[in-house]
């Protein structure tokens, strides 16, 4: 009569184990890494908003290129103001296009 | 006669390994709820601190100007017959006019508000972690 179970039947079993399980933690892991994106990102966002809006307050004469952001001239009272901001490695960065007249 | 059913110890063994199974999902479904709160309680503060700096950046934004005796704790701006006044008070951020006040946050949603003005008409905020920052349009 057969006693115990085979090597097989224990390592089958175990497998799934480790998959069920593996699957949970990794459920967790991908909810806690998103919850770290959205901080992360959000306080992007709003560096990204300082930027421009210290652009903004900028005079033209004054207006120079950031590490963040390029200035091209488009016309002689105009810019084209592009902000390219890398808030995490691996990650597509926040791209903003926008426009800087002289007067305003 | 050949024994039918099970012996003790292959019950008990049996009820122990039961016993383990339920405890490891209960574990699992426990972590899982408090991760599940965590994470949801962590959303919702981030969604008030974003409306709060929107509503001060637009405040900011169309503002008359900024007051000269606004500080680091309290911005001051001024409006055409009124002044509006952030600052961090009881935990809150309160937002006053000269009529009424508001506040914008539960207790312990936002624990630190200040303010630098390094250029005239620009105010950088920071939020607990966030900085941000608004530009007066009718800063002359």
């Amino acid at each position: 009569m057969r006693r115990g179970f085979t090597l097989i039947e224990v390592l089958v079993a175990l497998a799934i184990l480790v998959i069920i399980g593996g699957t949970f933690l990794f459920f967790f892991k991908t909810g806690l890494d998103a919850q770290a994106d959205a901080d992360e990102f959000l306080k992007a966002l709003n560096a990204c908003r300082a930027e421009l809006e210290e652009l903004r307050a900028t005079p033209w004469a004054g207006l120079r290129p950031s590490p963040h952001i390029t200035l091209t001239p488009i016309t002689y009272d105009l810019y084209q103001v592009e902000l390219k901001y890398n808030w995490h490695p691996g990650r597509k960065p926040i791209e903003i296009f926008t426009l800087r007249s002289k007067y305003q | 006669m050949k024994q039918r059913g099970f012996t003790l110890i292959e019950m008990t063994i049996a009820l122990t390994l039961s016993v383990l199974v339920l405890f490891v999902g209960t574990f699992m479904l426990s972590s899982y709820l408090r991760t599940y709160h965590k994470l949801s309680a962590a959303v919702e503060k981030n969604q008030v601190k974003q409306f709060v700096l929107n509503k001060l950046v637009i405040d900011i934004q169309f503002a008359e100007g900024i007051n000269k005796s606004s500080g680091p704790d309290l911005l001051i701006l001024d409006l055409l017959d009124d002044a509006l006044r952030y600052d961090h008070f009881n935990n809150k951020i309160r937002r006053r006019t000269n009529k009424s006040t508001a506040y914008l946050a539960e207790p312990g949603e936002i624990s630190s508000l200040s303010f630098s003005y390094p250029k005239p008409g620009l105010v950088m905020i920071f939020l607990d972690k966030i900085k941000t920052g608004a530009y007066c349009r009718n800063e002359k």
